[in-house]
């Protein structure tokens, strides 16, 4: 069973968790206006300017910090120990560095999401890799899932799940481009409600095995479950059925009568609160209240998973179910229970929600339970190996493609060997012309593997090291220029890694979960994590897994595996060793 | 004191099979390692053993030996003012 | 010819994990294997180790063993990282070669039943799984029909020195592929020994901090397979690494502690360089002995800025991780430099924070990303045993050269010291039997062979070996030999036996530390370099009746690859009345109301043309073999014979190891019978006794026969067979056991 130690939540509003409680009591936001080059205006909740800047440490990289220096001395361990592990949800991170006015202090590397995780892991003297969970917008409970699992499973005893997203000119002006902000407060649910804020903030929270604190007798946050489904319809666009959150509402078996409330995505555009609304009446949740934080602190998009959880536990603490702050009329086609206003309950449990690009969707329960409750919830275990066989395996580099092994003859390379492939094995899908370089080598890579590898509705976790690199590059020379300042939509799009696992949903109807995840290199060190994550879904359902990276149209590497369920991690591992260094 | 140095002596011979010399070949004011009786540091393990089997002396660590044991006169003091038996 | 050592396969059990794939884990996670005692019976839970993570059931029924044999950990351990090893190079056991070090062997049952042994019979059993070289057979017999075994025992440096062996083997040809590498669980006697020589630290151990004080002990196993690049090739087998060079010297300083200017250590790392043809500066790596004792980092400091006056590449001590794994420590360490070697990272020396002007600043923190092409690993044992060897990345590796010198092999002096024979002349050995059951060597006076401080310090097994060499040196006319080879089956059975005796009946405490000193089996061999300051390769074999057969192997190896021109070889072995005792009621040794003895002998050997004095005989071959088959042996018979250009006829009489007991001995002549025809059969027990060092008195018998052109008649087994022809070669049949046994030709030397 996995429990919360401790938590921190460090906005705007309050730099511990129980300041920021008693700001969204009181109603509060730190929403201001703001004008991006090309004089769009939006509103968002930031920091303030003279805390924004960058140091020996980037501001990003001080905001983790500080929110998990807190969280960890709260919950009395010992950091440094190899028995704790740390993840970092987060979609873009130390992105501002891509501007080259930013950039001059810091290694070149430094822009990349490992890199700034290893600050952050290296400074509390973390001795393994930190996982850097990057899932859109869902980012902050996938972590959270893959640590819950990670303890469940005695991968280690404590993980500290850190959320955190800082604002800069690359994700407004992206945002803006596709419309989905507004220059006015967010109004989540409400029938005048026109796109969202951005907001800033950091949050972490301790998770841990209970038998760190048996015998005690104190109520103490149990995570109760997690489930992550992909919509498998539209890469940008929510499901018209809400699909995926509907199916991740029902698999988690709710009791409705023990259930608080459901603390939702409520970002405040029009297709996201629609969507959710069908979602939770599908699964018969409609008269359970639920609320949308986003009016208190915008979308804190790597950061909204953890912050919001965490807020939501407070208000279960103290007998609250929260207000919506900026909803007033009900603005979505089903009638679900929207709370207005704060009121009180004496209920437990809660549901949270999200959902976000690459058609993805998370809920996590949540319960405040005695602490001498019994034992119920009995964690999986990483096992030793039994199922070997079965496995399938594609490598894929500018220059060589092989199935299990065997190279396949083509003549073309880099950016043509995609190309060539795509004409000589599929040529049905014209979808692959729309798809970045990253997209279109996962896709090639994983249609090539699904051919020879038994039908089934596989989970997608995905890993690699520079995450969306090359589209960040490309859009951020759409912004680069300040007097030619025309941000592009269709780049901005692909600017999340985990589109690629979207795609993949998409083509082959996988309504199952998909997530990825950024380490450092692929060395040995990492494999070991994808191994351990990738086992970790495995327990659940068969994966496609492997390591993505692409920098450039002609330069790419996919190493793409798929587990039969139950595989245990050494076999995974040692699999993605032998392919993703054939020397090793 | 006085019967304290001659017994050492015949104790430290027998400890350290200190074969062919005499108490008498001990000054009891000499060097014992190095210079004098030329003794190194596995004697003054064996030294630390004689000194809590017989007199219930603790030394735990190594170096504390090496004052304690400068020669057979300082080593008398300290069982002196030490000896728990 | 040049080739290379190929590493086809590795295996390892360790604090850190059981298997590659959890020890991989571990370092990238920089998890310590190193906490609070839970397996080992002891009062000393204030020291922290490095234990297996499995209990012997565990381990036993992971490899398929059920739970009524006769089983000590060491064996456990080793067997299921050797299992490991052979899966990977995908290989059995059948044919190749296994050899192994260890120290401590069954020590950990001994402790356990050490009162059963002297009160009652319930526990015979352990007896016989005591020593080093049983163990090895332990572990072995379970895996398969390995064709060649021994087991050597230098301390620390035991599994290392095990390299070193297989890659001569492997360069002269001797076989394709052998086994490598050392096993050892931790026990009460040398966890009681470190402590009381004060060297064991009460926290975790921080190699090379200035804060250190002490190690942290450990236990585990690993192997290495090690192939000559065409027999790899030939199976379609590609390298995980090459053996690029190595070098053991020895320190020669003192029984424990290391020189300041770490003087061994420099010239084992020199010499591996030297070896591989590689400067220096091409290492990127080095993995330390790094034991965490004040005396030990200091020392290796000294020696690696000798090494590297400029820049030093990274230097981490993985004991920080596995503790002090003693005798296994060169084998586990060697697995830990291949897992970093091929996943690219430098594993970190944990828990150092504040460095040391006297030392090295090691590498604190994991490095990934990292190319190793070449690593250099140290492993240094008590008595300044020290061995480095170099391991490359296939692409880089070095050749080395792989081919038998032209020239014979000649002994030049032979002196002995057992029974009534107390160093006598050739012509004189005893020509009556014996009476008395056990019978103590009469030594001879010691004084004028070592300075008095110093003798006080050596047990008699130790003076005895002191003297034997330094008069067969003199006798040889050579000053200082190249190396020192020393075959013991119990080392000094006598102070092993009283540390033991206190531990068992008055606890753990109080327990003398030159006792501990000289459990060791390779104090006898180090003694002898230390008395007469000889640096060159120092090795230690511990295989039962195979001890001193496997010195004289290593030694007429060497010879003949022409890495050493000469040699000083001795078996040592020492009896107390308590050991006889059990040897008596286990049957073992074949001894039942048989006489034993203490045999101390050593023998100068050099190439041809090396040393002025007269030679006494030429050692034609000389073959170990383990389990053969009669055909193996027919074959080996054979080989020896015409490598010689000789045949039957020419052997003058077969020299054989029975020792009067019917029952025991009637296997083996009727073996003889068949192998042989007519050759005499000769035998020599019945005129000192049986020992574990007994096969040296053997060639001792053999020497003496061919150099003074006669064959006494109280020799021949069979009087109507006596002759007075001058014998012109003599073959040493060994079979003491019938597992191991050994074929040793010599002839006369041809006057011109």
């Amino acid at each position: 069973m996995v429990i919360k130690l401790s938590d921190n939540v460090y906005s705007p509003l309050g730099t511990t968790t129980l300041a920021n409680y008693e700001a969204v009591l009181s109603g509060r936001s730190t929403l201001r206006p703001y004008t991006l080059p090309n004089g769009a205006s939006y509103m968002a909740s930031l920091f303030p300017e003279e805390q924004r800047q960058d140091g020996d440490l980037t501001f990003f990289e001080r905001l983790c910090i500080a929110s998990a220096s807190d969280a960890i001395a709260r919950s009395g361990i010992d950091a440094s120990s190899p028995k704790v592990r740390f993840f970092l949800s987060t979609t873009k991170g130390n992105v501002h560095l891509l501007d080259r006015r930013n950039r001059q202090r810091y290694d070149a590397d430094r822009q990349l999401l490992a890199s700034a995780a290893s600050v952050v892991s290296r400074h509390f003297g973390n001795p393994h890799p930190p996982v850097v969970v990057s899932n859109a917008c869902i980012s902050g409970l996938s972590a959270q899932i893959a640590a819950m699992r990670s303890v469940e499973a005695g991968v280690c005893d404590v993980a500290v799940v850190i959320g955190c997203e800082v604002h800069s000119e690359f994700i407004v002006s992206g945002f803006q481009t596709l419309h989905a902000l507004s220059s006015d407060e967010c109004r989540p649910f409400d029938k005048d409600r026109c796109g969202l804020n951005l907001g800033e903030a950091a949050a972490t929270i301790v998770l841990a095995s209970d038998a760190r604190c048996q015998g005690t007798k104190d109520r103490r946050w149990v995570v109760t479950g997690g489930v992550m489904c992909n919509d498998a319809n539209h890469i940008s666009g929510p499901s018209r059925t809400g699909e995926g959150s509907y199916r991740c509402l029902q698999a988690l078996d709710i009791d409705k009568e023990a259930t608080a409330f459901v603390s939702v995505h409520g970002t405040s555009t029009v297709y996201n609160d629609e969507m959710e609304s069908i979602a939770i009446d599908r699964a018969g949740l409609a008269q359970v209240p639920i609320f949308s934080l986003k009016g208190n602190y915008g979308h804190t998009m790597g950061a909204a998973g953890v912050l919001e959880t965490i807020l939501s536990m407070q208000a279960v603490e103290h007998g609250v179910v929260f207000g919506t702050r900026g909803f007033h009329a009900l603005g979505v086609s089903r009638k679900v229970n929207v709370s207005e206003r704060h009121t009180t309950t004496d209920k437990h449990c809660f549901v949270k929600l999200m959902s976000g690009f690459g058609g993805c969707n998370a809920a996590m329960s949540f319960a405040w339970e005695d602490g001498d409750k019994p034992l119920e919830r009995e964690g999986g275990s990483l096992g030793l190996a039994d199922v070997a066989e079965g496995m399938h395996a594609v490598s894929l580099t500018p220059d060589r493609v092989s199935v299990d092994h065997r190279a396949l003859p083509h003549q073309g390379k880099g950016h043509e060997l995609l190309l060539e492939l795509y004409r000589n094995q599929m040529g049905d899908y014209p979808k692959f012309f729309k798809m970045d370089e990253l997209a279109r080598t996962g896709f090639i890579a994983s249609e090539l593997l699904l051919k020879v590898s038994p039908k089934s509705d596989y989970n997608i976790l995905l890993f690699n090291s520079v995450s969306s690199l090359a589209d960040d590059i490309a859009f951020q020379k759409t912004i680069d220029d300040k007097e030619n300042f025309f941000p592009s939509p269709a780049l901005f799009v692909y600017t999340l890694p985990n589109i690629v696992t979207g795609e993949i949903a998409i083509r082959n109807r996988f309504q199952t979960e998909t997530n990825f995840m950024v380490l450092d290199k692929g060395e040995t060190v990492d494999c070991l994590v994808m191994g351990e994550q990738a086992a970790l879904s495995a327990q659940r359902g068969p994966v496609l897994t492997g390591w993505v990276d692409c920098w450039d149209k002609d330069r790419f590497h996919a190493v793409m595996l798929a587990v039969p369920k139950g595989t245990d991690a050494a076999t995974i591992t040692k699999e993605l060793v032998k392919n993703i260094n054939p020397m090793q | 004191m006085e019967d304290l140095i001659p017994y050492l002596k015949k104790e430290i011979i027998e400890v350290l099979n200190l074969n062919d010399i005499t108490p008498d070949d001990i000054d009891e004011d000499a060097s014992l390692f190095n210079e004098g009786l030329g003794l190194d540091s596995i004697d003054a393990l064996e030294l630390i053993v004689f000194m809590e089997k017989n007199y219930g002396i603790k030394l735990s660590n190594p170096n504390e030996g090496k004052e304690i044991f400068k020669s057979i006169r300082v080593m008398a003091e300290y069982i002196q003012t030490h000896r728990t038996k | 010819m040049a080739s290379q050592i190929w590493i086809t396969g590795y295996g390892i059990v360790s604090a850190i994990g059981v298997g590659k794939d959890a020890v991989l884990r571990s370092l990238l996670s920089s998890s310590t294997g190193i906490s609070s005692l839970r397996y080992l019976n002891t009062s000393h839970h204030e020291f922290p180790v490095g234990e297996v993570k499995m209990d012997n059931g565990e381990m036993a029924s992971c490899l398929g063993i059920g739970k009524t044999e006769p089983m000590n950990r060491t064996a456990l351990m080793g067997m299921l990282a050797l299992q490991e090893a052979l899966q990977e190079a995908g290989l059995s056991a059948d044919g190749i070669g296994l050899i192994s070090g260890t120290t401590v062997g069954g020590m950990d049952k001994s402790e356990q039943y050490y009162l059963d042994y002297l009160q009652n019979d319930s526990r015979n059993d352990y007896i016989k799984i005591h020593d080093c070289g049983a163990t090895t057979e332990l572990m072995a017999d379970c895996l398969g029909r390995f064709a060649f075994m021994t087991t050597i025992s230098t301390a620390c440096s035991s599994a290392a020195n095990a390299i070193l062996l297989g890659a001569n083997m492997l360069r002269s040809g001797e076989l394709p592929c052998v086994v490598v590498g050392g096993s050892e669980c931790l026990t009460k006697f040398h966890l009681n020994g470190f402590n009381s020589l004060m060297i064991l630290d009460k926290d975790l151990c921080r190699p090379f901090d200035r804060s250190r004080a002490g190690l942290n002990l450990g236990e585990g196993a690993a192997y290495l397979v090690l192939e000559n690049a065409e027999h790899a090739v030939a199976r379609g087998v590609k390298p995980l690494a090459v053996l690029s060079g190595y070098g053991n010297a020895c320190d020669a300083y003192h029984q424990t502690a290391s020189s300041p200017d770490g003087d061994g250590a420099y010239r084992a790392m020199s010499a591996a360089l030297r070896m591989a043809g590689m400067d220096a500066s091409q290492v990127d790596y080095v993995n330390a002995h790094g034991t965490g004792t004040p005396n030990n980092d200091s020392s290796e400091s000294a020696a690696m800025r000798r090494v590297w006056p400029g820049n030093m590449p990274p230097v981490s001590s993985t004991k920080s991780f596995t503790g002090h794994t003693t005798s296994a420590s060169g084998a586990i360490e060697a697995a830990i430099c291949l897992l970093a070697m091929q996943h690219r990272f430098l594993p970190p020396n944990l828990h150092f924070a504040d460095a040391d002007p006297d030392c090295v600043i090691p590498v604190s923190q994991l490095r990934t990303g990292v190319e190793l092409r070449h690593v250099l690993c140290n492993s240094f044992g008590f008595g300044g045993n020290d061995t480095s060897f170099l391991l490359s990345k296939p692409e880089a590796g070095s050749k080395l050269a792989f081919l038998a010198k032209e020239g014979e092999v000649k002994v030049y002096a032979a002196k002995c010291i057992a029974a009534q024979n107390s160093l006598a002349p050739l012509c004189q050995f005893p020509s009556e039997s014996l009476e008395t059951p056990f019978q103590r060597a009469a030594d001879p006076d010691f004084k004028g062979y070592m300075p008095p401080l110093e003798a006080r310090r050596l047990g008699r097994l130790m003076k005895r070996a002191v003297v034997t060499s330094k008069e067969a040196l003199s006798e040889a006319g050579l000053e200082m030999p190249e190396a020192i080879l020393t075959g013991t089956g119990l080392g000094c059975i006598e102070t092993t036996e009283f540390f033991l005796d206190s531990l068992c009946k008055e606890g753990e405490q109080l327990l003398k530390p030159t006792c501990f000193m000289q459990s060791t089996h390779n104090t006898i061999g180090s003694a002898v370099a230390t008395q007469i300051g000889c640096h060159g390769y120092n090795v230690t074999y511990a295989h039962k009746e195979m001890s001193f057969d496997s010195a004289l192997y290593d030694g007429v190896l060497q010879l003949r690859l022409g890495d050493i021109r000469t040699v000083l070889v001795g078996g040592h072995d020492e009896l107390t009345l308590s050991y006889y005792k059990l040897l008596e009621k286990t049957g073992f040794l074949g001894l039942e109301g048989e006489s034993a003895c203490e045999a101390s002998t050593s023998f100068v050997l050099a190439a041809d043309g090396c040393l002025d004095a007269r030679p006494l005989c030429v050692v034609k071959g000389i073959r170990l073999l383990y389990c053969p088959e009669e055909r193996a042996l027919r074959q080996a018979i054979g080989c020896l014979l015409a490598d010689a250009g000789m045949t039957m006829s020419d052997l003058s009489g077969v020299v054989l190891s029975v020792n009067g007991n019917a029952d025991h001995d009637a296997p083996a002549l009727a073996l003889c019978r068949a192998l042989f025809a007519d050759v005499p059969l000769l035998h020599y027990k019945h005129l000192f006794g049986e020992s574990y060092a007994a096969s040296g008195l053997g060639f001792y018998v053999s020497v003496a026969c061919l150099a003074t052109a006669k064959i006494p008649d109280a020799l021949y087994l069979d009087p109507a067979r006596r002759s007075h022809v001058a014998p012109k070669a003599l073959m040493l049949f060994n079979t003491t056991d019938n597992k191991c046994c050994s074929l040793t030709l010599l002839s006369q030397v041809k006057t011109e």
